[in-house]
């Protein structure tokens, strides 16, 4: 875990998304909002940082998106993980675990 | 019903390749209207709310295009627009410069060249920056503001030294060759390193816009 800063901030939002979209395919409000509902309410990405974040993992391929309209008419861009997004969940995952273990052990957050 | 997407893009002409980012963007406000409905807003706070997210869309919406844009596209907005802006600033600059203190001793005058460069690394490395460059571009667009210079004394030299050597080989090696190092040297090679010592110093001060997403935006 070498390289921490930025590439953990960036990595925060792709290990979510990625796991999310892993259950199932989503648009990006509702992407949003699972987010907010699952963390109860401690996580929130706004429109600003959520769709920059899907975009970006477009372009690496990781997902890909598509249009599709309800029943009731509304046309929804939905997003899916690509066999190549699905790779990226483990290792994410992984860094994930270590750093929160680091983090832990460092400042000791199960005391607070 | 309402229209979602004049928020999104109120005063935009009408960009083909924002097109479809406005379409989802619009979405997304679609959504949270009706969900205040569903949660008993009345129609005009829904929309005041919603109305308030949507004008903070602007810059995400050309966020979305760049992050879109192929790599070509990229290059000449980050690259070599700031780039070849601050190029000509740059000449200009150079000019006066050497009008100013064209008395002053050589080494003052080429300490002043590699302030003024370091400061125009900075400026090109930020601007770059604002139209989304990221640190490979930053770096490019500083360098690309030594160009101008750099392609006039190439063609000096390669145009001088092929002519030198057919009239007076002895006098190329005594006399030209010394000059042209040092024209290489002061004009060329200290400028840059000077461009990307400002370059630096920009991303330092101003790191990547893009990239950095927050994991938490607003705790609740």
């Amino acid at each position: 875990m070498s390289g921490l800063g930025f590439k953990v901030k960036q990595g925060s939002s792709e290990v979510i998304i990625l796991t999310l979209l892993s259950q199932r395919e989503m648009h990006g409000y509702e992407i949003g909002k699972q987010i907010e509902e699952l963390s109860d309410g401690v996580l929130r990405f706004e429109m600003a940082s959520l769709y920059p974040a899907l975009y970006r993992m477009l372009k690496k391929g990781w997902l890909e998106a598509y249009w599709e309209t309800s029943p009731a008419g509304r046309k929804r861009r939905y997003y899916r993980l690509t066999k190549n997004g699905r790779r990226q969940i483990r290792p994410l995952r992984k860094s994930w675990r270590q750093f929160l273990e680091a983090l832990n052990r460092v400042a000791r957050l199960h005391n607070a | 019903m309402h229209d979602f997407r004049k928020l999104v893009a109120p005063d935009r002409k009408q960009n083909p390749r924002e097109r479809e980012i406005v379409d989802e963007l619009a979405c997304h406000l679609e959504e949270m209207y009706m969900r205040f409905r569903r949660n008993g807003a009345s129609e005009k706070t829904a929309f005041a709310a919603v109305s308030a997210a949507g004008k903070r869309l602007g810059p995400t919406v050309r966020k979305l295009r760049w992050e879109q844009e192929g790599g070509f596209r990229t290059w000449l907005r980050a690259v070599l627009v700031p780039g070849l802006v601050l190029a000509c600033f740059y000449a200009v600059c150079n000019f006066a410069l050497g009008v100013v203190s064209w008395q002053n001793p050589t080494l003052r005058r080429e300490a002043d060249l590699a302030l003024v460069s370091v400061a125009f690394g900075f400026c090109a490395s930020s601007f770059s920056r604002e139209l989304g460059g990221r640190t490979t571009h930053r770096l490019w667009a500083s360098a690309i503001v030594i160009s101008f210079q750099a392609i006039a004394e190439c063609i000096m030299i390669f145009l001088v030294i092929p002519m030198e050597l057919i009239r007076n080989a002895q006098y190329f090696s005594e006399v030209l060759a010394p000059a042209l190092l040092r024209i290489l040297l002061w004009d060329i090679v200290t400028p840059a390193m000077a461009l990307v010592i400002g370059s630096l110093i920009s991303m330092y001060a101003f790191p990547p816009a893009l990239r950095a997403v927050p994991l938490t935006e607003t705790p609740a």
